[in-house]
């Protein structure tokens, strides 16, 4: 049965909905972001290269907070409704199963773009807040701080006053917040003298969490076609292994050059994470290439698609 | 319950229909069904009744296409269930409600309005009336995960009448309800019946099943044991029941007397009453309408 533009966007809205209405979600990001901007307040984070360990924390948080938020997204969205039923009246409708599967995915890496983003500003902040010399940029720090509150207090508020969801105000107030904030910060310097816009900001590390929100849209399809098949726990596992594995796959077909179809076979199945993985290329002042950035997203549109045609696949001929 | 022509037209034709899962290594586990033969006809209320385990949602399944037939033949409205065009003509209420707790009642009925390929004009409109229709006005903006499992089988009914749908399948469409809920719904599966929707229900509440449906087939692991028209079923051969009104004592004696001399047998006599579900729904009715909720 062919995939139809309405069912899709209708199935992919309402499974985002769901999703952002989950709590676990926001937490999933609200700790990502905390631990990103909050672990660069201890001095250690500048020694050595500048802003070299807080930007690699940053990235390190968004890759494997976004790789557990896949998971989980994916699991609450298929596994857990297959394992209830609610999918049951879906496919009652004349809704392809395929249809179903790609609108839970889109659904999915819409919630990994969001986090994306925010992961984006919280490096920004990261590398900005990451105390030198011994100086804490207690400017920077406050503003940080009202972050969280801007998140929950309009969204206790408007739950209180009209019972909306407070986690789905949530991400719109952390996105809104983090983006005010790092907008406020490009501009102010830790003493809060102010400059040109963009001026105390290390902008390289925005296509270098894009980079890794490229490599997230892999590990999502991979999640969704796991979760297609596994609830929860053993999803999240094999995810972080294919992480794990991803990030060190040219370093075992390397091991395994001596057999040429088997690192062939290697590099082939295994997704190469470190394309998208750009702390090396941060250290020092280099900028990042665009011309690497472009290939890493063709490869990541490419192997997602290939993970979504075997999922779908499988999730084709599947009983209920 | 509407009599419904043998010639009608069968919109759901079961034949020699064999289920089997399979456990890890392909072997056979269970047959949930076998051998099922059934014919639905247009515009009849069919039950399919049994225990627990017998194979009444598995066979609902096959009908929806979620799950396939080992083996045998199946039309539901002259298609295979695995056509979207077939499945635009059903609708489904599952056995648990199974409902996005983040959505509110109304949001829940549009996106399946949206699903069935409302416009959106037509789509309010039958959200307003699938909602007054179920009783949950006053509830249409509360999260689903908040209701009661009486109200969340409500807004499942409402799905499943969504779209308008020509043939209803309804899986323990009165499990979870109150006394209430549950007339309502036997009313609307009858109302439903009236204006030509065929449905077939499944429950093992056999006194609801009574009262709405006209033919029922009973499986028993799997198996159809029984299958008729329930007047048929249910009859007993050389055995009535007569009810007289107005008739005192002195009379009913008499009359008891005479039958048992031309029967040659003893004759039961009970004093007619309403059924303890008939009392509950007037009380309940005159209390609500004498001091409604606020």
């Amino acid at each position: 049965m062919a995939v139809r533009p309405m069912p899709l966007f209708y199935l992919t809205r309402l499974a985002f909905t769901e999703l952002v209405r989950q709590p676990v979600c926001l937490l999933i990001a609200l700790a990502s972001v905390a631990l990103s901007t909050g672990l660069p307040l201890m001095i250690a984070h500048q020694l050595g290269q500048q802003g070299g360990l807080a930007r690699d924390g940053a990235l390190a948080f968004e890759l494997t907070g976004g790789a557990i938020l896949a998971a989980y997204a994916a699991c609450s969205t298929l596994s857990r409704e297959m394992h209830s039923g609610t999918i049951l009246a879906i496919l009652s409708r004349p809704i392809s199963r395929e249809t179903l599967f790609l609108a839970k995915f889109a659904a999915v890496a819409l919630l990994v773009m969001l986090f994306t983003i925010c992961s984006a500003c919280a490096a920004l902040l990261a590398e900005r807040l990451a105390p030198r010399f011994f100086e804490t940029d207690w400017y920077g720090v406050r503003l940080l701080l009202a972050v969280p509150v801007a998140v929950f207090v309009p969204g206790a508020l408007l739950n209180w006053r009209r019972g909306s969801n407070v986690a789905a105000w949530g991400w719109c107030f952390l996105v809104v917040a983090l983006v005010l904030v790092t907008a406020a910060l490009s501009r102010v310097d830790a003493e809060g003298h102010v400059g040109r816009f963009g001026e105390f900001l290390d902008w390289r590390l925005v296509p270098a969490a894009m980079l890794v929100g490229a490599g997230l849209l892999i590990l999502a399809a991979f999640a969704l076609g796991l979760a297609a098949h596994l609830p929860l726990a053993p999803t999240v596992v094999l995810l972080l292994v294919l992480l794990f594995a991803g990030l060190l796959s040219g370093y075992v077909a390397h091991l395994a050059s001596r057999w040429p179809p088997v690192a062939t076979a290697i590099r082939t199945l295994l997704p190469d994470f470190q394309m998208f993985w750009p702390a090396d290329d941060l250290a020092g002042d280099a900028a990042l290439s665009w011309r690497s950035v472009g290939a890493a997203a063709l490869y990541g549109l490419v192997y997602t698609t290939g993970v979504l045609c075997l999922g779908t696949a499988a999730f084709r001929n599947r009983q209920f | 319950m509407s009599t419904i022509p043998h010639d009608a037209p069968a919109v759901i034709d079961a034949r020699g229909l064999n289920k089997v899962f399979r456990d890890f290594w392909g072997r056979p586990k269970v047959r949930a069904v076998q051998d099922l033969t059934l014919e639905v006809r247009s515009g009849e209320v069919f039950g399919l009744l049994g225990p627990n385990g017998s194979g009444k949602s598995t066979t609902i399944k096959m009908l929806l296409g979620l799950l396939y037939p080992t083996s045998g033949e199946l039309r539901v409205l002259g298609g295979s269930p695995r056509d979207a065009a077939t499945r635009e003509r059903l609708g489904y209420m599952p056995e648990e409600s199974y409902l996005y707790k983040y959505l509110t009642a109304q949001e829940t009925l549009e996106f399946y309005a949206s699903l069935g390929g409302l416009r959106s004009r037509r789509r309010r409109q039958r959200v307003d009336e699938m909602i007054e229709l179920v009783g949950l006005a006053s509830a249409r903006h509360r999260r689903v995960g908040e209701f009661s499992k009486g109200m969340a089988r409500r807004v499942g009914f409402a799905q499943a009448l969504i779209h308008d749908p020509d043939v209803l399948l309804l899986d323990e469409p009165t499990s979870g309800l109150d006394p209430i809920g549950c007339r309502q719904v036997k009313d609307l599966i009858l109302d439903l019946a009236r204006r030509g929707k065929t449905i077939l229900v499944c429950s093992h509440y056999l006194a609801d099943m009574q009262d709405v449906c006209d033919r029922v087939a009973i499986l028993l692991d799997g198996r159809v044991c029984a299958q008729g028209p329930v007047r048929e079923l249910v009859r007993q051969p050389d055995t009535w029941r007569i009810t007289l009104e107005g008739v005192d004592d002195a009379l009913r004696d008499r009359l008891v007397a005479y039958l048992q001399e031309q029967c040659g047998r003893p004759v039961a006599v009970e004093p007619a009453g309403r059924s303890l579900e008939s009392l509950f729904v007037d009380v309940v009715t005159r209390q609500r309408a004498a001091s409604p909720p606020p």
